[in-house]
């Protein structure tokens, strides 16, 4: 009778660690869930402050997004620093950049951000238009999301 | 057309062979630069055997391709894309690498030799690999190629 009982309270005990575990796991993949659901929207704002911050050439703000160690490969290939890319961007023409689309895909402390744009500038009074698709490598530093490599490739197909 | 960087069955020219140049600069870890640059020849040399099995170790399953003719492809495409590629030879010119933290960025430049549709070309590009420290090992988890000279 006593070992029934003890039998019982063993199963017992055994359900209720299995219902916790449970909870807490399940509790846990929600957490991370909401945690990349909530980095994803920080890297798609910090994605659009990059593009407005580039359109005014406000140097203070890109200066803010990336990281002082940034590899930066435009479309035609050339590899530039964070200094030459903000200097580009500083005496570049001006630009009208369309952000077609764009995803986010979250790595712990590091996030890929993918997509598709058109450029346009303005060359000897023309315009000249560029497709291309964007692999942007954000991590975070400090608790702050910053940008430590950014490449373009053109569509060509 | 070439299907990217290693995304085909290649021949390989890596550092020390063939006059390629390999240097590696650190920010904050050298450990982890060595083992994801010995990832780096590991990947192209399993491409040119076509090792599905090495490249499926090497490849996050979220893998982002972007290739050189701006083909984006998942981890699946791009190795169904190396076993159906044609011979195409790389040579990497330079990789040079920088740790933040459990991501390492690899940047380089390549040159890509092959045949198209019986017709030879070359083609000189330059890859971006983003890799991480994810259970208990390093994976790619993007690679971006753009061609050089092409605006």
């Amino acid at each position: 009778m006593v070992a029934d009982i003890w039998l019982m309270k063993a199963h017992a005990l055994k359900f209720a660690c299995l219902v916790i575990v449970s909870g807490l796991a399940v509790a846990a993949a929600r957490a991370q869930d909401v945690d990349e659901s909530g980095v994803r929207s920080r890297i798609l704002a910090l994605e659009h402050a990059w593009n407005q911050a580039e359109g005014f050439k406000d140097m203070k703000a890109l200066d803010a997004l990336f990281d002082n160690a940034l590899i930066y490969v435009d479309i035609d290939g050339t590899l530039m620093t964070k200094a030459e890319f903000l200097s580009r961007v500083k005496s570049a023409p001006v630009q009208q950049v369309v952000t077609e689309s764009m995803t986010v895909q979250v790595f712990g402390p590091a996030a890929i951000a993918t997509g598709t744009y058109v450029s346009k500038e303005f060359k000897d009074g023309k315009a000249v238009l560029h497709r291309g698709r964007f692999v942007d490598t954000w991590v975070i530093k400090d608790k702050t999301w910053i940008c430590v490599a950014a490449q373009a490739t053109p569509v060509l197909h | 057309m070439p299907t990217g960087l290693r995304s085909a069955i290649m021949l390989v020219v890596l550092a020390g062979a063939g006059g390629a140049r390999v240097c590696a600069q650190s920010a904050s870890d050298p450990d982890a630069v060595a083992k994801v640059l010995a990832l780096e020849r590991l990947w192209g040399q399993a491409s040119a055997l076509r090792d599905i099995k090495a490249l499926d170790f090497i490849f996050d399953d979220d893998l982002v391709n972007l290739d050189i003719d701006g083909r984006l492809m998942t981890k699946a495409q791009t190795l169904a894309d190396t076993l159906t590629a044609g011979a195409v030879q790389i040579v990497v010119e330079s990789t040079s690498a920088q740790a933040h933290g459990k991501t390492v960025i690899v940047t380089g430049v390549l040159r890509l030799k092959g045949v198209d549709a019986g017709k030879p070309y070359l083609r000189h590009g330059r890859f971006v690999d983003t890799w991480m420290y994810r259970r208990s090992h390093w994976v790619c988890v993007a690679s971006e190629t753009t061609p050089i000279g092409t605006r």
